[in-house]
């Protein structure tokens, strides 16, 4: 018995030795091809399921929920609709932060990330639509407001002007009809194009029931982009992407563009005395701007929520450099302390001012250089120099 | 026996032992758990598959040169920096210079407002569109619309001009269709018809295949007209109004590197050529920022000379109207003040001294980064299809206009493109490209092939030609008329392997 054991081991064995010979004679190139086309498979497949189609989901759950709540604002007010609506803003909003590391692909083919959150907006263009809204002279709807209105008199921070004064939802008796109509044909608009958003990346198809009938009932164009397979199948005939390591960039660089995106608000956005040179004009969240927009900058770079992450851009950089990775790591958490800190900085003396939100900037160049420095060491685009 | 027996158990043993770490070394092998931090360490490049890390691509492959190609070929492709704008051993210039690209950028990307407190302040009080990219779509060409919308992408300009072909003064050249209340725009509207058109060959080739075939748009070609409702100035009677369309603003920089001289050079030698090519250079139009004389290449007319006073520069003032250092006055023509004056409103701001909304600095910056603005590298140029096209495309005359490099010469304002090699298959010339395509007019510069194959990966569309009417390659071949009528005729008689290989050669470069 042991003997047979012992001939079955020695053949195995033999046949082993021979499969790992015939691997290594494999060349080194095709092996870590190989490896590496599977492990970008993971990361591309995680950053899809687990970044960016949970993210949109939530950005137009969130959003239906604050299109629903704002209809009454015509209907069926109550002294607690605009509390309500505010409340729905701020967590759409949150999930609207989240998604700038995917704003490739389908949000700049279509301009969608500016139209949802057009910045700056045109307070005397929208003042004059709202008086000829009150004199009966115009009706505005969502289609209105996206021609002939342009995309400075919509979206997200035009519904903060409309909803917001210092920092507090208004009052329903100051807000007048003709911005609540104005309020609803905005939040109306910013909900189709995000439903525009999610459905591009993932096939009208797959969006849920009550999504599609929202964007069927609207203007918005549909279209059979389903941008997330081809994003799958990048280096295929059935993708846009002539290569894998096309669609990887993505999402590298789109990390890097999230940050420099963040980097430059700072200083105006807590330390100008002017307060159209922030993000948040009437609902004076900054802080809760920053938060969400770090918030998405980690699921990006980690590859979806906390306790929810697998293959990610993080382990391709910690392949090549760990200790970069666990800079990144630090980056991450000395931003959120940065942002953290800035609290109360209005309150505070212009020396500490100045010297918190230089601090905040910082903190902010630098996870933005270190992912870039990331994203350079795992790609080597050639850079013939002349 | 028994020492034999031994010798066997051992070598028994062995092979076991063997045979057991053999199987875990191939699972192991395979382990990414185990082994994936090591074999991670590759390195991911853009430019070929078959070309490994460290070896340099092929010349054809810069599109750009080697100082103004970008690899990256993602959806950002048409806005990376040229390599050579930060080439410098000096890291806090090159710094300095990448801060400044990134300040330009944000010129063209920024939605301009009519609100003085705001950022970015200066829209009108007449103007087209309230910021560039709108119709720039991510930095390529406008996309095929069937109105004359805000609609981000739809990148259409309207003429007004004589059936002789005069821009008529009354509106200015790009026609001003928004204003900023209480003024009135020129003209409220512009209306978009499509039109079939259908060849003399019944739109199909000689083989009997349709144009399209296979294709939603089987069997058509279309192409635009526009009328004008509420026209608020006086236009001549018999006016004609003429739809032209953005284009990509990558690789500017480097045709504005292309010394004067190889321009005249290439239509003097077209003239001498036999056939009928025989493209003709812009008018010598003296510019304002040097005060010398340079030769017209910019815009579909070459009407433009530098990029220093090209369309992209000049844009953000007409397109905006955002009132500059060096052009204090308004974006507008005299009857549509008189017309602003006729409505009862207050013409005094219109015709005083003007702001500035740009200054000297801003405009240094937005040209650094409209200058610097690289080419996607060229791709697949290997492949034999690839190859097979482009000697089809030499071969039926393609390259007579669609000449494919040039060298640049001295360019001091970013010497990094001092005498590169690029591949931007144009001629700078223009041509008459025959009735069948009349707007404005019928003659148009040729434009670079340069990039165009990643279109669909950048700007989601392949909408080509001044008025958008070709929706992909085929179509944008199949509209050469006039001076190309014949290099069509030449397409249209191909098998239809070597139509599909033209398509995939100009695709890749």
């Amino acid at each position: 018995m042991r003997k047979s054991f012992l001939c079955i081991a020695g053949f195995t064995g033999i046949l082993a030795v021979l499969a790992v010979g015939g691997l290594a004679s494999l060349s080194a190139v095709d092996t870590r091809k190989y490896i590496a086309d599977k492990v970008v498979d993971e990361v591309l497949d995680d950053y899809l399921n687990r970044v960016v189609v949970p993210g949109l989901d939530s950005l137009t759950d969130s959003l239906m929920d604050l299109n629903k709540i704002t209809q009454e604002l015509t209907t069926q007010p109550t002294e607690q609709t605009p509390l309500e609506i505010a409340k729905a803003w701020r967590v759409a909003r949150g999930e609207w932060n989240k998604t700038a590391p995917f704003w490739f692909g389908p949000a700049i083919y279509y301009g969608l990330d500016l139209q949802i959150s057009a910045w700056p907006i045109d307070e005397p263009l929208i003042n004059r639509s709202l008086q000829q809204i009150a004199a009966g002279e115009m009706e505005v709807d969502a289609q209105y407001l996206r021609d002939p209105l342009s995309m400075s008199q919509r979206g997200f921070h035009t519904a903060d002007y409309l909803l917001f004064r210092n920092g507090q939802a208004r009052h329903l008796d100051d807000i007048t009809a003709a911005e609540r109509r104005y309020l609803s044909a905005t939040v109306q608009a910013m909900t189709e194009d995000a439903l525009s958003l999610e459905a591009r990346w993932i096939g009208f198809e797959h969006l849920a029931d009550d999504k599609k009938s929202v964007l069927k009932a609207s203007a918005v164009k549909i279209d059979d982009m389903n941008f997330g397979k081809e994003f799958l199948l990048a280096g295929s005939s059935e993708s846009r992407y002539e290569q894998k390591s096309d669609a990887l960039l993505e999402i590298f660089q789109e990390a890097v563009g999230a940050a420099e995106g963040m980097c430059p608000a700072i200083i105006d956005s807590f330390n100008n005395d002017n307060y159209k040179y922030g993000l948040a004009w009437y609902n004076q969240d900054e802080i809760g701007e920053y938060q969400n927009g770090i918030s998405g900058l980690e699921n990006a770079y980690y590859g979806g929520e906390e306790g929810n992450r697998e293959s990610s851009i993080s382990e391709l950089v910690a392949a090549h450099n760990p200790i970069l990775d666990k800079k990144i790591a630090i980056g991450f958490a000395d931003f959120k302390y940065r942002i953290e800190s800035l609290k109360n900085v209005k309150q505070l003396s212009k020396e500490q001012r100045d010297l918190l939100t230089r601090r905040a900037e910082d903190s902010c160049l630098k996870l933005e250089a270190r992912i870039e420095v990331g994203m350079n060491t795992v790609f080597a685009l050639p850079n013939v120099l002349p | 026996m028994n020492s034999n027996k031994k010798i066997n158990s051992v070598v028994t043993t062995v092979l076991a032992c063997a045979g057991i770490l053999g199987v875990f070394m191939g699972v192991g092998y395979y382990s990414f758990d185990h082994f994936r931090p090591q074999l991670l360490t590759t390195v991911f490049s853009n430019v070929d598959k078959k070309l490994p890390y460290g070896v340099t691509p092929a010349e054809e492959y810069f599109s750009g040169g080697r100082g103004g190609t970008t690899f990256n070929h993602t959806s950002r492709t048409f806005e990376q920096p040229a390599p050579v704008l930060t080439a410098t051993k000096d890291i806090e210039k090159a710094m300095i210079i990448s801060q400044r690209f990134e300040d330009g950028e944000a010129f063209f990307e920024t939605i301009n407002v009519s609100d003085p407190d705001a950022p970015s302040s200066g829209l009108g009080p007449v103007y087209n569109k309230t910021t560039c990219i709108s119709c720039h779509p991510n930095y390529g060409r406008a996309r095929r619309t069937d109105s004359f919308s805000q609609d981000f992408g739809n990148g259409y300009i309207a003429m007004v001009h004589t059936e002789d072909n005069k821009l008529i003064n009354t509106v200015k050249f790009m026609l001003q269709t928004m204003a900023v209340p209480p003024y009135k725009p020129p003209v409220d509207k512009v209306h978009i018809t499509w039109n079939d058109y259908v060849d003399k060959y019944d739109n199909k080739y000689p083989d009997g295949t349709s144009y399209n075939a296979g294709k939603a748009t089987e069997g058509t070609l279309t192409f635009p007209t526009a009328t004008l409702e509420g026209v608020n100035v006086p236009l001549p009677e018999g006016y004609r109004v003429s739809l032209e369309a953005t284009i990509g603003i990558f690789g500017t920089g480097l045709l504005d590197a292309i010394p004067d001289e190889a321009i005249v050079a290439e239509a003097k030698r077209q003239a001498a050529s036999p056939g009928s090519v025989k493209g003709k250079t812009g008018a010598w139009v003296k510019e304002a920022h040097d005060g010398k004389k340079h030769l017209g290449r910019f815009t579909w007319h070459n009407t433009r000379a530098t990029l220093q006073g090209g369309s992209g520069f000049n844009g953000i003032w007409s397109v905006s109207n955002l009132t500059r250092e060096d052009r204090p006055q308004l974006f507008a023509s005299q009857a549509w003040i008189d017309q602003q004056e006729a409505l009862g409103l207050d013409t005094e701001p219109l015709t005083q001294k003007q702001p500035v909304e740009m200054t000297g600095e801003d405009m240094d910056v937005f040209m650094t980064w409209h200058r610097s603005l690289a080419v996607p590298a060229a791709r697949n140029l290997d492949k034999p299809e690839v190859q097979r096209g482009k000697a089809v495309f030499n071969a039926i005359g393609c390259a007579s206009c669609h000449k494919p490099n040039w060298t640049t010469g001295e360019y001091p304002l970013l010497p990094g493109y001092n005498n590169q090699k690029i591949w931007p298959y144009t001629d700078m010339l223009k041509h008459d490209m025959g009735k069948e395509n009349r707007g404005f007019t019928t003659f148009f510069r040729t434009p670079p092939l340069w990039g165009r194959g990643m279109m669909r990966t950048a700007v989601d569309h392949t909408d080509m030609f001044h008025d958008l009417r070709a929706r992909d390659f085929e179509e944008a071949i199949l509209w050469h008329y006039g001076e190309a009528k014949e290099v069509r005729e030449m397409f249209r008689q191909l098998p239809a392997e070597d139509r599909a290989a033209v398509i995939e050669f100009v695709k890749a470069i």
